[in-house]
């Protein structure tokens, strides 16, 4: 049976959950007939190769066509940073009438000159590209012209619609569209179909990106040709770009113009998707439906320990009563609100449901989290001692921030002028961003590597402790 | 390479190279030292307060779900347990997602087995609570209430709900242990806590209470991955401002190499 | 204590009789410029990770975002990750949008919740924004032009002008890592109070365009919209429960510091 792009729905769709269930018990079982000593290996290997997929897809790099492409865009970056830093210096140089700037200058117009070799290089590489994913583009859509006769589908089918839309839209990118006999058109898949339209964009988006940083490169140049460039503006051309208003319409609109860095940042980007980029949306699906079927795990324990509790009569079996009529309650209005067809029940459970919800379990929230509030004046009364120097500089440091983030200390100091570092709002904004930074930054740095080690040895099982090292 | 260049490519696989390396030495019968930690030493006293009270303890894991941090908690949680099950001491833990909970159940059996005590495990006291966190937030408080707890150990990934678990365990009169690598949290946790591990002492709580010489050998591999991070700084700061004053235009491109180095 | 606390959170809440000034700081001004100078062709997206909990300090910043956004004219995807915040934060958008006249579908949408997997949803809207989310709130799909005219021309993170997450938990960093440093795309980070001090960091490493710093930040961000909103107003109670807290502090330290001098005065 052929598998296009159109999404699974009705029986086939059933089927292949269906399929999938039987498959995940298949392996279940066949994973308790392996013998005792094979099983930790297993699982270690499968571990291994799960953490594995996401390592690999970061690291390795794309296609080796893409490869002239990522390393001019590379080397055509590193010139224009360096053109940036020396304009940089120069405008300093000059503001401050100092130093001989003409061999800077030269050095500049060297290297933008280089820049603009190198984006060309990686322009021709795009170049090359365009031709064969025009075809692929071709030949999807005469093989979706040709299903959509064979089947007889004409408007009915919403989805195929669309997805043929955007074919089109990618077919119309290219400028020089090349239609060959090509082989016969095999069926691919959905997901294949996808990728192709946004390799395809990705090609062309990444060339009109190399060509707004040449563009960016030669205004620089034409200015630098010229007797007063504003240096600035153009370390900005060369680096984050800028912003013009335009006149549109008879409105003023802001256009972003990008920097020249910016657009190669973005061209080599667009283009760094390897064999395995398309199989991260299946792996993140995974992860979705593993959590989802969590969740019942987690409700049948609480309705087993709920339940346990009002037969027995153990004490505070009325808090089990009262979670049962919640979730059983929750759950009715939810899904009667959602399916009811009805309307008398419909605005009905709507209005209830809005009662418990917003009503009932949103003030529940907000109150649980306004306890914090009454909590941190206890826990400052309780344990905010002067016990020794360094609580006086905790304490100082605390008020002064405190005093600092509301009206009433920006108040206490607003006789001092405008910029003066006496300001409460000055000092509590330099200890925040200074001292209180510098310590994050430390405890984050830790924070990380011990993160960092965990995870290797959980991926390389050799972590120890609880459940790492028990029989299988 | 997506995000990666190559400075932090070696970077990292120099971190990762030191990392398995002092883990192999280590098995290979090299001693190493950890430092004494006082919140982790403070566990055994926990445990010995709720045996002699008779009143059980309650061990939180934060509202995560299965990830690094939450690993990490279930590392000590089954230290703890073994411990509990050696005084026959009763230890609660309520659980904030639901793929957690089956796996803090299995850690739980496992650590009473381990210890020969398989009929002390009571499944009810693995509970799970709720995904949402003030929902947890007001479990555990009714909970710490309720039993009366006499011991609190909160290791896990926590937000807002810290200081509302930690006063409440504060006002019953319970000793309390917390270890959190969220930083925002740590100033709560030390107001109302009595012990408070700070920082990656929580990565190097499995290594302090084991003693296990992987975790060890891993620690210590830590510290040097931490030296290099920061040479790069004390790097990063000499080259930024040389750049910066610098009229030697030969030293220039050098250091603008450098410093452009970890740009992605 | 707690009574009292109370009472002097409350009152400035129901008396606003003294309007005092704000000063607006630089992290605050960023934001501010950030979205000045967003093009007309993007679109925001704004990031709802909070629920009821914290509806006190992110409401009042995600509707303050939201008119700066509306009066600049840019679309607004609102993208919720929590349950709750789903409702809350489209009454919140729908409150401010009715008040400056726009309309849904045309200037905003709501995407409807999400299950909180953020790298993922990042990484696949990072590509393709439509294919990820799918439908709006309301489950049409969108690149259903005619119902939502607002996602005609947006398809990556290339049309995204700025993304803003409201939360009160860790999650800047997978916004940071899957579409600021990767994509270019300016973020900002509105978080609660308690998650203040970690984005200066982020702030000053300029992996964040600016930070809208818990509910002073809302009302710092109202200031420089000239409108006084709720956040404005509730500075007042700020302001009163810090002066109590300190108060209380210093009552505390007087009270330990006389018992110790007894306790010295005894021994003696």
């Amino acid at each position: 049976m052929a598998t296009f792009f159109i999404p699974l729905q009705g029986t086939s769709l059933y089927l292949h959950i269906a399929g999938a269930i039987i498959l995940g018990l298949l392996c279940l079982f066949a994973l308790t007939k392996v013998p005792n000593k094979w099983r930790k290996p297993i699982v270690i290997g499968i571990t291994f190769v799960a953490g594995w997929f996401y390592l690999v897809e970061f690291i390795i790099p794309s296609s080796n066509s893409m490869s002239p492409v990522r390393s001019s865009t590379i080397a055509a970056e590193r010139l224009i940073r360096t053109s940036a830093h020396d304009l940089k210096v120069i405008s300093e140089r000059e503001s401050r009438s100092s130093g001989n700037n003409d061999q800077r200058l030269a050095r500049v117009r060297t290297s933008l000159n280089g820049a603009i070799i190198k984006l060309k290089v990686a322009e021709s590489g795009l170049n090359e590209q365009k031709p064969i994913v025009d075809r692929q583009l071709e030949a999807e859509l005469r093989r979706v012209a040709s299903f959509k006769k064979t089947n007889n589908l004409s408007d009915k089918m919403v989805e195929f619609r669309e997805l043929e839309e955007d074919f089109i839209k990618a077919r119309n990118i290219s400028s020089d569209l090349i239609i060959t006999g090509g082989p016969k058109p095999k069926v691919v898949s959905s997901r294949q179909a996808k990728n192709i339209i946004n390799w395809s964009e990705s090609i062309y988006k990444a060339s009109d990106d190399i060509n707004e940083a040449i563009l960016r490169i030669e205004e620089t140049q034409a200015a630098l040709r010229g007797r007063d460039a504003d240096y600035e503006h153009l370390v900005a051309a060369l680096t984050v770009g800028y912003t013009v208003t335009v006149i549109e319409n008879g409105k003023p609109v802001i256009k972003q113009i990008p920097g020249a860095t910016d657009a190669v940042a973005n061209a080599r980007r667009g283009t760094l998707d390897n064999f395995l980029t398309p199989y991260k949306e299946v792996i993140a699906n995974l992860l979705v439906v593993v959590g989802s079927f969590a969740f019942g795990l987690g409700l049948y324990n609480l309705l087993k320990f709920h339940g346990k509790a009002i037969v027995k009569k153990q004490p505070g079996w009325y808090s089990g009563l009262a979670f049962y009529i919640a979730v059983f309650a929750m759950a009715m209005l939810g899904l009667l609100k959602t399916y009811a067809d009805a309307p008398g029940v419909k605005n009905l459970t709507k209005t209830l449901y809005d009662i418990t919800f917003s009503g009932g379990l949103t003030a529940l929230q907000s109150t649980m989290f306004s306890l914090v509030a009454f909590y941190i004046v206890s826990a400052a009364y309780r344990s905010f001692r002067i016990k020794s120097g360094e609580a006086v500089i905790m304490m100082v440091a605390a008020f002064v921030v405190m005093l600092a983030t509301v009206p009433v200390g920006m108040a206490m100091t607003q006789g001092l002028p405008a910029g003066s570092p006496f300001r409460l709002e000055t000092i509590g904004d330099w200890i925040l961003t200074v001292p209180n930074m510098a310590a994050q930054r430390g405890m984050q740095f830790g924070i990380s590597v011990g993160g960092l080690a965990m995870a290797l040895r959980i991926w390389l099982s050799l972590e120890r402790g609880s459940f790492f090292d028990k029989q299988m | 390479m997506q995000h990666l260049n190559l400075t932090v490519f070696l970077l990292e696989g120099i971190i990762v190279f030191l990392i398995l390396y002092k883990i192999l030495s280590a098995r290979a019968g090299r001693k190493l030292f950890i430092r004494r930690i006082a919140g982790l030493s403070a566990i055994d006293e926990a445990v010995g307060r709720a045996t002699e009270m008779g009143r059980p303890m309650l061990y939180s894991t934060g509202i995560n779900g299965l990830d690094i941090i939450t690993l990490q908690s279930l590392s000590i949680l089954s230290h703890i347990i073994k411990i509990t099950a050696k005084y026959r001491a009763r230890i609660i833990v309520p659980v904030g997602d639901p793929v957690l909970f089956t796996i803090a159940e299995e850690t739980a059996r496992d650590a009473y087995e381990a210890e020969g005590v398989p009929e002390a495990f009571n499944p009810d006291d693995i509970r799970f609570l709720s995904g949402d966190q003030f929902a947890y937030a007001s479990g555990v408080v009714g909970i710490l209430n309720r039993e009366k707890v006499s011991s609190a150990f909160y290791f896990g990934a926590f937000y807002a709900e810290s200081l509302i678990l930690a006063e409440n365990g504060q006002q019953v009169g319970a000793i309390q242990v917390a270890g959190t690598p969220s930083i925002t949290q740590i100033p709560f946790f030390i107001a109302a806590c009595d012990y408070t591990i700070i920082g990656d002492e929580y990565y190097a709580a499995s290594a302090y209470l084991t003693k296990e010489p992987t975790l060890l050998g891993s620690l210590v591999g830590q510290d040097y991955a931490k030296a290099i991070v920061l040479a790069m700084i004390v790097l990063g700061i000499a080259a930024t401002t040389l750049l910066a004053i610098s009229t030697f235009p030969a030293l220039e491109l050098p250091l603008l190499r450098f410093t452009e180095a970890f740009r992605g | 204590m707690y009574i009292l606390l109370g009472v002097v959170v409350a009152i400035p809440l129901f008396w606003d009789v003294v309007s005092q000034r704000i000063e607006v700081t630089r992290d605050v001004k960023g934001v501010y410029n950030t979205i000045e100078n967003i093009p007309q062709d993007k679109i925001a997206i704004l990031s709802i990770i909070w629920g009821a909990g914290t509806s006190a300090e992110n409401r009042p910043q995600t509707q303050a975002i939201a008119r700066h956004l509306f009066s600049r004219g840019i679309r607004i995807i609102v993208l919720p990750f929590d349950l709750q915040g789903t409702k809350l934060s489209y009454d919140a958008v729908e409150e401010v949008a009715k008040d400056m006249g726009k309309e849904y579908g045309k200037d905003w949408i709501s995407t409807g919740w999400r299950p909180a997997y953020l790298d993922q949803i990042i990484q696949g809207m990072a590509g393709d924004l439509p294919a990820t989310l799918k439908t709006d709130i309301n489950g049409t799909k969108l690149d259903n032009f005619d119902k939502l005219p607002l996602m005609r021309g947006v398809k990556s993170a290339r049309d995204i002008g700025i993304v803003v997450d409201f939360t009160p938990a860790g999650t800047i960093s997978s916004w940071i890592s899957f579409m600021g440093q990767t994509k270019n795309v300016p973020i900002a980070f509105s978080p609660t109070s308690v998650e203040v001090p970690a984005g200066y960091n982020l702030l000053d490493a300029k992996q964040i365009c600016g930070m809208l710093p818990g509910l002073m930040g809302a009302a710092k961000y109202e200031t420089l919209l000239n409108h006084r909103g709720f956040a404005c107003r509730s500075s007042n109670a700020l302001s009163t429960s810090h002066l109590l807290i300190i108060v209380l502090i210093i009552i505390g330290n007087l009270g330990y510091f006389f018992s110790i001098r007894a306790k010295n005065i005894q021994r003696r």
